[in-house]
């Protein structure tokens, strides 16, 4: 090999190293970014077997459908405190976006 | 509060991103093949209903819109646990019709349907034969199988719901049998983190609209979970 073809060939070695680096240190932030997902609270329900669960539009209402107790709860997020009402076997739950009204829709609700 | 009457054996339901209809899934009786599956319309504005039949051997438990709202899927399972495969369909939300289906072959004891922001990615937990839970993501276009992710090490039993982030960035799927709940990178396919410790048994999964707060029902501890996903 010459010396010019060898001192190419590490010259594009370096580049591309520099290349790397850079690449590595541009995609560092972001796979630092994932969330903490840390679990702040733990809300015991009105009774037994919750499956469908949604949050009202504003975020400021939690709804849980506990199917074998007959309940929907209706938790606020801020205080995590809720009040259940009856419910025929819900189980799952939606809630409609509406600016006036957080409407929640459950299946089998009564 | 009122009551409706929208078919046997209702189960999931979503609204329209207008707000207008409600979409839930029939089940109807596909074990005895007796009450036809599908979909009933809820319109909002009259509290109309209108059924839509498919057929006797799919149970139909998942309905999710596309973002716009022009499309909405549809996923049905065979009522025989045995063979237990699944099915999407499209339906066009103007007119109410199905369009096209797919995942025949890779929907199989599926829950826990779920649409990517952009509404090109679908997801949903599946079960197949003799395997781990998976998490499947398919083309919402084609129903390409894009991914499958295996959820757990345990075999037999299927994951859970599935809920995707408003920033489109991440979907969590909770292990019912784990325990916990994962977390997927949508932009890789690939789980990124580490499982989240929920109650025992969680199944249903929702998201606050300004991403910051997830929330788990955990059906055997008979919890709720609310988990800071902020940063």
């Amino acid at each position: 090999m010459s010396k010019q073809i060898l001192f190419r060939s590490i010259g594009y070695r370096l580049k591309t190293a520099i290349l790397s680096v850079s690449l590595i240190a541009v995609g560092l932030p972001g796979a630092l970014a994932l969330p903490d997902n840390k679990v702040i609270a733990t809300i015991p329900t009105s009774t037994g077997l919750p499956l469908g669960i949604a949050v009202s539009p504003n975020g400021k209402v939690v709804y849980v459908a506990c199917r074998d107790g007959g309940a929907v709860d209706v938790i606020n997020a801020a205080t995590k405190q809720g009040r259940r009402y009856d419910c025929d076997r819900p189980w799952y739950i939606v809630c409609r976006d509406n600016s006036r009204q957080q409407n929640p829709l459950c299946n089998q609700c009564k | 509060m009122a009551t409706l009457s929208v078919g046997t054996s209702p189960n999931q339901l979503a609204v329209s991103p207008d707000g207008k209809k409600v979409y839930v899934a029939i089940e109807g009786d596909p074990y005895n093949h007796t009450v036809a599956g599908g979909f009933s319309i809820i319109d909002v504005a009259s509290l109309s209903v209108n059924t839509i039949a498919i057929d006797k051997s799919y149970e139909y438990t998942y309905v999710v819109f596309s973002a716009d709202g022009t499309k909405a899927y549809l996923m049905a399972q065979q009522g025989d646990v045995v063979t237990g495969f699944g099915i999407i369909w499209e339906i066009n939300t103007s007119t109410d019709q199905l369009v096209t289906s797919f995942g025949t072959t890779t929907v199989y004891e599926a829950s826990g349907l779920s649409i990517s922001r952009d509404s090109n990615t679908l997801y949903a937990a599946t079960l197949p034969s003799g395997q781990v839970p998976q998490l499947i993501a398919l083309n919402a276009f084609t129903g390409d199988l894009l991914a499958d992710i295996a959820l757990d090490t345990n075999v037999g039993y299927n994951a859970g719901d599935t809920v995707v982030t408003p920033n489109g960035k991440y979907l969590y799927v909770t292990d019912s049998q784990g325990g916990n709940v994962k977390m997927l990178n949508t932009s890789t396919n690939k789980i990124a983190g580490k499982p989240i410790p929920a109650g025992s048994g969680p199944y249903g999964i929702a998201v606050a609209p300004d991403g910051n707060r997830l929330y788990i029902a955990n059906y055997i501890s008979s919890s709720v979970t609310v988990v800071d996903i902020s940063k």
